[in-house]
């Protein structure tokens, strides 16, 4: 009762349900939440059919989807990376934010430059903002010991208050009584690629970025030495590999993607720093890379899929009443499906997947 | 800063670190056992939830506990089955829980809310406080120490209580050395899963009586995450008491302490920019990470799946 | 039949039909929408805008719909979302959401939009807004009014500079008005919704010898006057009649319905007479105003209302303003 999983594990044939778990969890999660709407007195097909009309039969709304596909893609590659290379950033909604700061610093202080000059110095200083608030997390547990999960929730929270601070303080135009920041220059501003969507070019980088971290985790030498840290750190060690380095390369990477999440935010829809900035992307990051078990090509499909949930509660609430929180649910119920469902996979290794001390 | 003011603080620190002291307990019997236990804001906050749900219902405090202690049971159950019997990682199922929680019990409140079961006027009773006689009318130290509710005296109890368990019976002794190596608790005839299931459910109820605490003794109503927050500060109560009980109570206090402080200094007209105030637990978190309380080890087998030859 | 009058007949019916229809389309109900910060179940600010939607769905024949929680960030995907759907009139219920709200009107110019509290407007945005001050200051005079120790406290949910320069200004003005002894302590809960904070505030405020309370804080309002009840001091309502909550204790209320500017501005839409702009309703206005509990009224010091009555006379003739309010405390060194 209490353990199945060797009479299974080296059967070839759950090769095959492994690949669908995703897919199943998903449909699990549908379900689960269609009773949910029940219990709330709607018709869940009603529910879910307007959900899917309401997004897929209008061009806007769909593309809406996109204003959160980008900033998921990001915070789940920065999540993926991270986990890859044995660090478990849990902390990439505070890494958005210190992106997102130093994004904004870049582009509203900086004027006159040409937007192919503007926009890859913003979107390099949202990076090394992101990369940065990673940085001081890595430290503390290099050179200190502490333990990097509880680190990074600490610091992220603490940048979320901190970005508060200094934009009523001081980024706050002096007279405005509200509490933002000044636009970026329009010559910062990301172009549309359809007008009078949102398709804008996030989406492009986000894919262009999901391409060059598949190449370098699977297809250099860095990434193999990264993936071979993160599953064994001790026999990478024995074989030669600079572990610090190494992890301190992902903690880099990682730190940085989120502060893209933050600067493509900004540059994409947003414009200017608010203190509420980010709705939660970076925790969602973690769900969609969880869902697409760290893969890059998955996290392209799950990033979308949780985008279109996003999407798809706001309009369900709007057409039919279903309360919102529907959506953390379903998401909630997903990520427990698929954590139960790792010991299907015939790359289980025991140090690597109870997590760390 | 006078003796009114500083009684006032102390009590204010006292009430505010027992959710904190709760939730750090449970998730401590877990710790102990060498399984992380990330969703312990999951369990505060239904616990938070059915107890209200409980009170609502049937108006009587005690019902509340009980359905709190229930949904904790749960939840530490599934925590236990995923991460025990299955291996599954045990951050991300934590994470997993609290969105779930989360969703959950914002979708029930409000359908409670649209089901007309509350009310602008809805008012749910609390626990009353216990006036020990005699001694809760003393000045400055009655109101400090004998004038608390019963669920602030079973915490302190609890905490007695836990500890004389890991360090003084045998059981204790089998628990923890469950977390330092399972390998050799097993040869020894220990069975590792029951443990961990068990300190997996006491968990979840442990911390979802923290969460009660806030909407059976503090306020009279639920709202959306009321818990805010707390479920991960109870973590770092854990390290910050280095593991064991009487630390763990230590490190509640002084949490509650800090909490209580940024609010008294407020009334007391001190200008501070809240946000500042507001980062204190956690830069007082990354604090005890980094060892300013000094080395703090925790189970040796911490984190990793065992799994039974 | 002639081919002539079988065209004629299809001709008929096409143009029956089509009138029908465009008969239906005309008088189809507007559709009106309101995006809220928190959720409805928070009370105070986001449920009044919520009330305010739903009685002019009672009054008036239109298709409502809501969107709650909706964060900066998400605001104006909200927005989008309800422009794609054809809604005619999108209410967004904070003022924190001005900017956000008016660069989405720019691309839909043919929608109406309507935010409150808010202070820039544009052609298809109007802005209606109460003053933050006007009743504030008249609850501040309540509270001079009342207090025998000669300290009130003020509970505000954020840190802003709104909070500093409306309201604090204001309610510090109103209470040494009155009472020129009168100390100020007013702070800060850090959201709408902490109402363990608001609480443990409150009485931490009562302990250093505070007698007087007024929370404009959400759903921590309630809890407060409940402190206040059980430690037999004066509380102050706000927004809405709070003596409800402890008929014994609120001894005033200080209105400042939203649920009004918001069925308000439903109205003008309803009629065809709603306009860009910014529009500040105050007491004049009938936006804001303060009553006393009647059950209370005995427990006033001698002329105690008449005080408080000349200062909102004041205010409805325009003899004083904020911004001399704001230089008076200036003059004499207090900070707001």
């Amino acid at each position: 009762m209490f353990d199945f999983r060797s009479s299974i594990i080296n059967q070839k044939k759950y090769k095959v349900f492994y690949a669908i778990i995703p897919f199943l969890a998903l449909f699990i999660a549908l379900f689960i939440g269609g009773v949910l709407i029940f219990f709330a007195g709607i018709n869940p097909w009603k529910a879910y059919s307007y959900m899917l009309q309401s997004i897929f039969g209008n061009i806007r709304l769909f593309s809406e989807v996109f204003t959160h596909f980008v900033p998921l893609v990001f915070c789940a590659l920065s999540f993926a990376v991270a986990y890859k290379g044995g660090f478990f950033n849990v902390g990439g909604e505070g890494q958005l934010y210190f992106g997102a700061l130093t994004a904004t610093l870049a582009g509203v202080y900086i004027q006159g430059l040409p937007a192919f000059m503007h926009i890859p110095l913003v979107l390099l200083t949202g990076f090394i903002g992101g990369a940065f608030w990673c940085w001081i997390a890595g430290i503390l547990k290099i050179k200190l010991g502490a333990d990097e999960i509880l680190n990074t929730i600490m610091l992220s929270y603490l940048a979320i208050l901190l970005i508060n601070f200094i934009v009523m303080y001081f980024l706050k135009p002096a007279n405005s009584y509200i509490s933002q920041s000044e636009k970026i220059a329009k010559s910062a501003y990301f172009p549309k690629l359809i007008p009078h969507t949102q398709i804008n070019l996030g989406v492009i980088l986000s894919l262009l970025t999901v391409i060059i971290i598949y190449y370098f985790l699977y297809r250099s030498p860095y990434g193999y030495q990264i993936r071979a840290i993160g599953e064994n750190s001790d026999a990478a060690n024995y074989a030669g590999m600079n572990i610090l380095k190494g992890t301190m390369t992902v903690i880099i990477i990682s730190g940085g993607l989120a502060g893209l999440a933050g600067a493509s935010m900004l540059m994409g829809t947003q414009y200017r720093l608010t203190p509420a900035f980010s709705p939660g992307y970076g925790f969602e990051g973690i769900g969609a890379a969880v869902m697409a078990r760290n893969n890059p090509w998955g996290i392209i499909l799950t990033a979308f899929l949780f985008a279109l949930l996003r999407v798809g509660a706001g309009a369900m609430q709007r057409g039919v009443g279903v309360p919102l929180p529907i959506s953390w649910t379903i998401e909630g119920i997903i990520m427990i499906l698929i954590t139960g469902s790792e010991y299907l996979s015939n790359k289980f290794s025991t140090n690597l997947i109870g997590g760390r001390a | 800063m006078d003796l009114i003011t500083i009684a006032s603080w102390v009590s204010m620190s006292i009430r505010l670190s027992i959710p904190l002291l709760f939730a750090a307990l449970g998730g401590l019997i877990l710790f102990k056992t060498g399984v992380f236990n990330m969703g312990l804001e999951a369990m505060m906050l239904t616990g938070a939830f059915l107890g209200f749900y409980g009170v609502l219902i049937t108006g009587s405090p005690w019902v509340g506990l009980l359905l709190a202690i229930i949904g904790g049971a749960v939840l530490g159950l599934l925590l236990a089955y995923v991460t025990v019997s299955l291996g599954g990682n045990q951050l991300v199922i934590g994470l997993g829980m609290n969105f779930f929680a989360l969703g959950l019990t914002g979708f029930f409140y409000r359908m409670l809310c649209s089901a007309g079961l509350l009310t602008d006027t809805t008012k749910t009773a609390n626990f009353s406080s216990i006036h020990i006689p005699f001694f809760s009318k003393l000045p400055i130290l009655g109101e400090i120490f004998f004038d608390h509710n019963f669920l602030t005296y079973l915490a302190i109890l609890l905490v007695i209580f836990v500890s004389w368990f890991f360090y003084k019976t045998t059981y204790g002794l089998s628990l923890r050395s469950v977390g330092e190596s399972p390998e050799t608790a097993d040869t020894a005839g220990i069975n590792v899963y029951l443990i961990r299931y068990v300190a997996a459910i006491v968990s979840g109820i442990l911390a979802a009586t923290g969460g009660a605490f806030l909407t059976l003794t503090q306020v009279t109503r639920f709202s959306e995450n009321i818990t805010d927050g707390r479920g991960w500060i109870a973590l770092a109560v854990i390290i910050f008491g280095k593991y064991t009980p009487w630390g763990t109570l230590w490190a509640s206090l002084i949490f509650g302490a800090g909490f209580a402080l940024v609010l008294q200094l407020q009334v007391m007209g001190v200008k501070i920019p809240i946000q500042i105030v507001q980062m204190l637990p956690y830069i007082l978190t990354i604090a005890a990470l980094i060892g300013v309380v000094g080395k703090v080890r925790g189970p040796s087998a911490l984190g990793k799946h065992y799994v039974k030859n | 039949m002639k081919k002539s009058k079988v065209f004629l007949r299809v001709f008929v019916l096409a143009f029956a039909i089509l009138m029908i229809f465009s008969t239906l389309a005309m008088t189809a109900p507007l559709k009106i929408a309101i995006i809220l910060p928190h959720a409805i179940t928070s009370e105070g600010w986001t449920k009044s805008g919520f009330d305010g939607l739903m009685k002019a769905k009672e009054d008036f024949d239109i298709e409502t719909s809501y969107q709650e929680n909706v964060s900066e960030g998400e605001l104006k995907g909200a927005l989008r979302g309800y422009i794609a759907e054809g809604y005619d009139l999108i209410i967004v219920h904070e003022m924190g959401y001005n900017d956000p709200t008016l660069e989405v009107a720019e691309e839909s110019p043919d929608t109406m939009f309507a935010i409150t509290y808010g202070f820039k407007a544009a052609d298809n945005v109007a802005v209606t807004s109460g003053t933050n001050w006007q009743a504030n200051s008249l609850a501040g005079a309540v509270a001079g009014l009342m207090t025998k120790s000669n300290k009130v406290g003020f509970i505000i949910s954020n840190d802003s500079p709104v909070a500093h320069n409306f309201l604090n200004a204001g309610f510090i003005y109103g209470a040494k008005r009155i009472n020129p002894e009168a100390e100020v302590v007013t702070t800060f809960v850090g959201s709408w919704s902490d109402v363990v904070k608001g609480k443990e505030l409150a009485k931490a405020m009562i302990k250093q010898g505070v007698d007087v309370i007024y929370s404009q804080c959400g759903v921590v309002n309630r809890a407060v006057i409940e402190v206040c009840e059980e430690a037999g001091i004066w509380a102050i309502g706000a927004v809405e009649d709070m003596s409800y909550v402890a008929p014994q204790t609120v001894i005033a209320n200080a209105l400042a319905p939203t649920e009004y500017l918001v069925y308000g501005v439903i109205k003008e839409m309803v009629e065809g007479t709603l306009k860009g702009g910014r529009v500040v309703k105050g007491i004049k206005d009938g936006a804001e105003e303060i009553t006393f509990n009647p059950l209370l009224k005995d427990k006033l010091p001698e002329n105690g209302e008449e005080k408080v009555m000349k200062l909102r006379q004041e205010i409805v003739d325009g003899d004083i303003t904020l911004e001399q309010m704001k230089e008076e405390l200036k003059k004499q060194n207090i900070k707001f």
